[in-house]
């Protein structure tokens, strides 16, 4: 029996809260390199910790889907 | 990578979800699929109530202007004639013997073509609002399109017509709703201000 993987905090709150779910797809929805428009100087700073908190929320979702997977199905269907 | 939870805190003290009456809050209207001019006529619908609702737009429109607390005399009007044109939204008030207020082009899809922008600055002006550029302490009116993306149409009308500014509805209504403190949460304004949010987001 292997261990169940452990849900990231991200994960949880992407999948729990409607909320937070809508505004990291905001946030993933702007272009590398891009700055949503009418953003202020002074809302840089918040900008950016924000898109990496989406960032590591896509990261964190990708990872932990491949987790299930293996956990869920192992080697049986080939190596995933 | 860090504390997960205090990472995705970031997310949510950007947009300030921990307010109640936050839009994210709730799910839009899926049946309703609002036009340039629904959305202008809901907002002035819903603005108009309440002079606090007035103030806070205009913050969210424009918050390096330093709006005074104590604006006086408030209105807000959609489709207000001028030139050859009609002003989408228009919102002003008094305060320290000055007029402020702002001057609101409203766009999804549509460009910026027939809109006579210098017809609306005039308008502002002839209101004795002050428009400058931004970061100037003299501002006291501001000039802005809201829309979905600055095209290349868009960015070439703007470079023509000085002091008018674009911002993504995302960033005006994020930055309202983090905010808006009303001491009850008006479920329909929040409806709409959702439905809005998702119409800005189609591709």
């Amino acid at each position: 029996m292997t261990d169940e993987p452990k849900m990231p905090a991200t994960v949880a709150a992407f999948l729990d809260s409607p909320a937070v779910r809508t505004a990291v797809e905001a946030l993933l929805a702007m272009e590398a390199g891009a700055l949503p428009p009418g953003l202020e100087w002074d809302e840089l700073d918040t900008y950016y910790l924000a898109r990496g908190g989406a960032e590591l929320t896509r990261h964190d979702m990708a990872h932990f889907l491949r987790l299930l997977w293996r956990t869920i199905w192992g080697r049986r269907l080939g190596p995933h | 990578m860090g504390d997960r939870g205090a990472r995705i805190r970031a997310v949510s003290d950007h947009f300030g979800l921990a307010n109640s009456h936050h839009c994210l809050h709730v799910e839009p209207l899926e049946w309703l699929r609002l036009n340039e001019t629904q959305a202008t006529k809901g907002l002035k619908h819903f603005l108009a109530s309440d002079d606090e609702r007035i103030g806070c737009f205009l913050r969210a429109l424009a918050p390096s202007i330093v709006w005074p607390m104590d604006l006086e005399d408030l209105s807000v009007a959609a489709e207000v004639r001028s030139g050859r044109g009609r002003i989408d939204l228009l919102m002003h008030g008094r305060a320290r013997n000055r007029m402020w207020g702002a001057v609101v082009e409203a766009k999804f899809e549509h460009g910026l073509g027939n809109n006579p922008l210098s017809a609306y600055r005039r308008h502002a002006v002839n209101l004795r609002m002050t428009v400058a550029t931004d970061g100037s302490a003299e501002r006291t009116g501001a000039l802005i399109v809201v829309g979905k993306r600055r095209c290349r149409q868009t960015r070439r009308k703007l470079s023509r017509n000085e002091h008018w500014r674009f911002v993504h509805w995302h960033e005006v209504l994020r930055r309202f709703d983090a905010a808006l403190t009303e001491l009850k949460v008006d479920e329909d304004f929040r409806r709409f201000r959702r439905t809005l949010w998702e119409r800005a987001g189609e591709p």
